[in-house]
């Protein structure tokens, strides 16, 4: 099973995120705070999920900054941006970049938290996507070069009859690497296989 | 006879301090008489990096470096040889609030701010009557703009500062309701946390009076002047403007008022800006009916009052419970910060300033101001006042 995700709290301010880790906490949510960005990268893998919940504005590093960074670090942890009044065009800005919200403060609480959960599930859907594409190129490589063919002409949408005559080989042999592929795919059909292929994509 | 670039001399600021870039407003103000310089010119390892206003919002973030405040793009220069008109012409051309003299060997020289400028200019009295009024009205409106955006700097920064102290406080306590409702928190963690909601506030409160403090430092410069000369002299610098749009303007001035205290030029913002409301206010209002008075009176034993009355579409309800709001406007390009400056204005002078409908057609603008203030109640002694 994997990590329980963790609310990554970066601010600047220490009242700030003491109360929101006391406010995940009531959520029944994890947190982890951080004064700064420096802080955050430091202690960054890629492999705990949750969120970032992130201040724009920040002495040195400010949030979009960490933002470009862990975005060139590949990350897709998803990043709800805190913002002052007059920061919507720093709010723009982060959105841009693929900001899953911007909330300015102060905010109601119930909204923080619902944008949470949701960044949360993002994260977990994009986890999982990736776990699946991770194992589905495993599956792909454990095809024979004849399976591949195979493979091909089934994403193309030909039936067995036709990848016979295609391939020039019997409609038994054809039919039996077929089962072969849906065995080694673990796909329970075609159309499970076209699915997977377009994912490895 | 003066020469060219004795006038461009005698514009120089003598309020104006040397800081270091990396120096901080807290320091600098204990170094030298910081109540007296509006702006420092900001060196770094020998060389100019610019100007800055010393205006609210540095005195909000006494702790960052002056290198913080330096408005963005190189430092203006302005050869010391130009004359003071062309001086103020670039003043007002480009919206300047100071600049940096230096003379023909690239020397520093001083520093020219909108203010020692218009002192310059007054001053300078062989100028033609009708420029010297024309650039006098640039230049009252120019330092009525200069404030409003230090205004609005001040509101967006203090916005910022008590957002993380409200922040807090209601993750705080939604936190506890949250948990103490869901019976997770015992009575000694809801202390502890308590304790933070309560140093919070504090905190909130500390930014407020830092606010007060900050207002109080402004206090205006006051010196004896007649309310009569301020009314005038406006009236003078709007006629023009009031032709153009077909509004007569009349005077009615009581004469056996006592000259009083007052920061002249912020008086006279604040009936310019009354002035500017009624003009705007009579838009609709027929051709031979606009009309605006500005007179004078005792108001009481201790006060003088000015009042501005036009005819022009009055105010609803709302506007008229609104009006003195910051950022509150009933104009379409309006900033919403004109009557809340006058208002600060007169209240830093201990006078106050409303607003009533007339008993017929639009509405009478009164403040009062009074005619001791600064020498019973607070007697400070660097603004003794000579009578």
């Amino acid at each position: 099973m994997a990590e329980s995700p963790t609310v990554f709290i970066v601010d600047d301010d220490a009242a700030v995120r003491d109360a929101l880790a006391l406010l995940m906490r009531s959520a029944n949510l994890s947190a982890a705070v951080f004064a700064g960005a420096g802080e955050f990268l430091e202690q960054f893998s890629q492999d705990r999920p949750g969120c970032l919940v992130l201040d724009v504005r920040m002495p040195e590093i400010d949030g979009l900054e960490l933002q470009r960074q862990l975005a060139a670090r590949g990350s897709r942890l998803p990043i709800i941006m805190l913002t002052g009044h007059g920061d919507i065009p720093m709010a723009v800005q982060a959105l841009r970049a693929g900001a899953l919200d911007f909330i300015p403060k102060p905010f109601e609480s119930k909204a923080l938290l619902a944008r949470v959960h949701e960044a949360i599930e993002l994260d977990s859907r994009t986890r999982q996507q990736h776990v699946d594409r991770a194992d589905i190129k495993a599956r792909l490589a454990t095809l024979t070069p004849r399976e591949n063919e195979v493979l091909q002409y089934l994403t193309e949408g030909l039936s067995t009859k036709a990848i016979a005559a295609a391939l020039g080989s019997r409609f038994n042999t054809v039919q039996n690497q077929r089962a072969s592929v849906l065995k080694k795919m673990h796909a329970e059909s075609t159309a499970d296989l076209v699915r997977m292929v377009m994912i490895a994509r | 006879m003066e020469t060219r670039s004795a006038a461009v001399t005698a514009a120089v600021s003598s309020r104006v301090a040397r800081v270091d870039a990396r120096n901080c407003p807290s320091l600098a103000r204990e170094q030298t008489n910081f109540g007296q310089v509006t702006h420092a010119v900001v060196f770094e390892a020998g060389t100019i990096r610019g100007v800055v206003r010393l205006d609210e919002t540095v005195r909000t973030f006494p702790d960052r470096t002056f290198a913080e405040f330096l408005p963005a793009g190189p430092p203006i220069v302005i050869p010391s040889g130009l004359s003071l008109e062309e001086l103020a012409r670039r003043f007002a051309e480009n919206n300047l609030d100071a600049a940096i003299v230096v003379d023909q060997q690239g020397e520093f020289v001083g520093v020219v701010t909108s203010q020692s400028l218009l002192a310059a200019l007054i001053e300078q009295r062989n100028i033609q009557k009708s420029t010297q009024q024309d650039l006098l009205y640039r230049y009252l409106r120019l330092a009525h703009m200069g404030r409003i955006n230090t205004m609005g700097e001040m509101a967006s920064g203090l916005s910022h500062e008590l957002n993380q102290p409200l922040t807090a406080i209601v993750a705080y306590v939604d936190a506890c309701l949250e948990l103490v409702e869901t019976g997770r928190m015992t009575t000694a963690q809801l202390a502890d946390v308590l304790r933070s909601v309560s140093s919070q506030a504090e905190r909130a409160g500390q930014i407020i009076h830092r606010l007060r403090k900050m207002v109080k430092r402004n206090q205006p410069e006051s010196s004896i002047r007649s309310m009569n000369e301020a009314v005038r002299e406006v009236a003078e610098l709007m006629e023009s403007v009031m032709k153009q749009s077909d509004i007569a303007i009349e005077l009615d001035l009581a004469e056996d008022l006592p000259e009083i205290p007052i920061d002249f030029l912020q008086v006279q913002q604040v009936i310019l800006h009354l002035v500017d409301n009624g003009c705007d206010a009579m838009r609709e209002t027929p051709l031979d009916k606009r009309r605006l008075v500005i007179s004078t009176r005792r108001y009481s034993e201790f006060e003088i009052e000015t009042a501005v009355c036009d005819q022009g579409s009055g105010l609803t309800d709302e506007a008229a419970s609104r009006l003195f709001e910051s950022f509150f406007s009933t104009k379409a390009d309006g900033m919403g910060l004109g009557l809340s400056t006058s208002r600060t204005i007169i209240e830093s002078h201990g006078g106050r300033i409303w607003i009533t409908p007339n008993s017929t057609v639009g509405v009478t603008a009164r403040f009062i101001l009074p005619i001791n203030h600064g020498k019973a109640a607070h007697g400070r002694e660097s603004h003794r006042i000579h009578s």
